[in-house]
């Protein structure tokens, strides 16, 4: 009796296990996501096709009420630090500008050409500014008004010792400014999906004061007058399309 | 064996049982387990693979995923697998690749039953992700991507027992997603803090001339800036996955075992972390910047790893004398 059911079971066995097609399907849906993801990629290097930046002639040396102070040494960087910011951005600039009313503003202004490499992400000056050994507090997002269009920005403030610097910041992709973390990311994929490759600049104005309000209020200025005085393609660069 | 009946053989027999011998309507469902019936078919098919999954569809899977992922991994190898703190990406793969082969035979048993609609819904799923990683490289998603095309293979293959049974594997491939860089920014500097903080406490305390400012520490006539790599942040996920593959091997059947060594590797490493830079600034102060700089490096890196595995160990013969008797020790190994 047993063997009869042994010759029913192995009757009722295929002799070969049948290949699946669903793996065929999967297959071929994987390579066709490869051939996708291939013709996706995007190749029009954004910064070749624009004026080359030089970081030197990039600001003007004097507008409305602000000229460049070369009396005194901009800013000192921990050579580590430098050696950094090198890897990451294709050009750096620091310059202070003053008034007439002896207001002095920091400015820096990194640039780098490739925004959709992985290492070139801006940094954010939260960072760098706690890390040399200031205490940074946020003070959120604000909007700042530019003579044509608003812009988002960043406000912190931060005090080492005696020193008490409000900080604005803010960074573009091409001709859009953003904030960096997931909607910089976001849109540098928009642009990526349409096939370019841009360039972006990490905006960064600090002042020194107490009075915040008061600084806050001398930066959105100098921001104003820095945008008229810049020709008109510089100016979306650095603050993006109205 | 009971790869030799299908689900529907199982019942056949007792569908034709009325008009054929009384005898066989007793016997299948114990056929399943008698040992009789699997010499009918060989047990162990084609590479120890279960007899009743298409190896033939495996290999196909597998060449389109080698082929789909060949460039994503070029890539990581010229960047984040080049890398001093996560260059471990290939040896993780290499980790999940071997406990998948060990296990084929347990991942893969019993007769396959696909789910092709969740495996045909993560598929998709997983191409759009994989399609906009790879294509505006966002390397870590397309890195992720692996895990999920990976988990739609075994459900198109074989089924959710199947992928149920490979979640350990699986899992494991986190640690060779590269970290996103701004997950990355945001953790390392708090962790920098602390450890600079940690360090120049327990030397001061000790009685060195040190200061601090920042991430800044300074030391008789020296500076040390604790640079990023110093943070630890990678030597956490590291020793995190070293753990768990431990872990995995010693095969505890006690969850709460499990919980607490895993919990307890983050204190351990940030510990490791701090002995690391507390040797590297003792290195500097007695021997000078150059040794500090040199071999020193390499050798504190290492000091790192022996302090970790020493405490990791340690602290899980520790907790084998409590849970001995509740059979989460070794007794319990298969």
């Amino acid at each position: 009796m047993i063997k009869e059911v042994h010759v029913a079971v192995a009757n009722d066995l295929p002799k070969r296990v049948k290949f699946p097609g669903a793996i065929l399907v999967a297959a071929a849906l994987m390579l066709g996501g490869l051939g996708v993801s291939e013709w996706l990629k995007p190749s029009r290097v954004m910064a070749d096709e624009l004026r080359p930046v030089v970081m030197k002639e990039f600001l003007p040396e004097q507008f409305g009420d602000w000229r460049v102070d070369h009396s005194g040494p901009a800013v000192i960087y921990d050579p580590t630090v430098e050696a950094k910011l090198s890897t990451l951005y294709s050009g750096t600039l620091n310059v202070t500008y003053v008034n007439s009313k002896g207001d002095a503003m920091m400015l820096s202004l990194a640039y780098g050409k490739n925004q959709n490499s992985w290492n070139t992400a801006a940094h954010r000056p939260e960072f760098c500014y706690s890390a040399q050994g200031f205490e940074v507090q946020g003070r959120g997002q604000a909007k700042l008004a530019l003579n044509g269009h608003d812009i988002d920005v960043i406000r912190l403030m931060s005090r080492r010792g005696q020193q008490i610097e409000p900080i604005t910041y803010w960074v573009t992709l091409h001709d859009t400014a953003a904030l960096p973390g997931i909607s910089r990311k976001l849109q540098q994929m928009r642009y990526g999906l349409q096939g370019m490759i841009v360039d972006g600049f990490l905006f960064r104005i600090s002042s020194l004061g107490s009075n915040e309000a008061e600084q806050f209020k001398l930066q959105e200025g100098f921001v104003r007058d820095l945008e008229k005085a810049l020709p008109p393609e510089q100016r979306v660069r650095l603050f993006g399309k109205p | 064996m009971t790869g030799v009946l299908r689900s529907d053989g199982a019942r056949q027999p007792l569908i034709t049982a009325p008009q054929g011998s009384p005898g066989i309507q007793l016997f299948p469902s114990k056929s399943m387990t008698t040992p009789t019936t699997s010499s009918v078919a060989p047990a162990v098919g084609l590479f120890g693979l279960n007899p009743l999954v298409s190896a033939p569809g495996i290999l196909v899977f597998l060449a389109a995923f080698l082929l789909m992922y060949a460039g994503t991994y070029a890539e990581l190898a010229s960047t984040t697998w080049a890398t001093e703190e996560q260059g471990h990406g290939p040896l993780i793969i290499c980790a999940a690749a071997w406990l998948i082969w060990s296990q084929r035979e347990k991942i893969l048993a019993g007769p396959p039953k696909p789910s092709l609609f969740a495996g045909f819904t993560l598929l998709g799923l997983t191409l759009v992700a994989y399609v906009v990683g790879r294509s505006q490289s966002v390397i870590e998603m397309a890195a992720a991507s692996q895990i999920t095309m990976l988990m739609a293979g075994f459900l198109l293959l074989h089924g959710t027992g199947a992928l149920r049974r490979a979640w350990f594997p699986l899992f494991f491939l986190v640690f060779m997603v590269p970290l996103p860089g701004a997950l990355v920014q945001a953790i390392t500097l708090p962790l920098k803090s602390a450890v600079s903080v940690v360090a120049t406490e327990v030397l001061f305390w000790v009685g060195y001339p040190i200061a601090r400012n920042g991430v800044t520490l300074t030391i008789g006539p020296y500076q040390l800036l604790v640079a990023d790599a110093c943070s630890g942040l990678n030597s956490l996920f590291t020793l995190e996955a070293l753990g768990l593959l431990y872990m995995n091997i010693m095969n505890y059947q006690s969850k709460a075992r499990n919980i607490i060594l895993a919990i307890m590797i983050v204190p351990i490493s940030f510990i490791s972390n701090v002995t690391r830079v507390i040797i590297l600034v003792l290195i500097t102060y007695h021997l000078g910047d150059e040794a500090g700089q040199g071999f020193a490096h390499t050798f504190a890196g290492m000091v790192l790893f022996v302090v970790a595995l020493t405490l990791t160990y340690g602290f899980d013969r520790l907790l084998a004398v409590r849970f001995d008797d509740q059979g989460g020790a070794r007794g319990r190994r298969e």
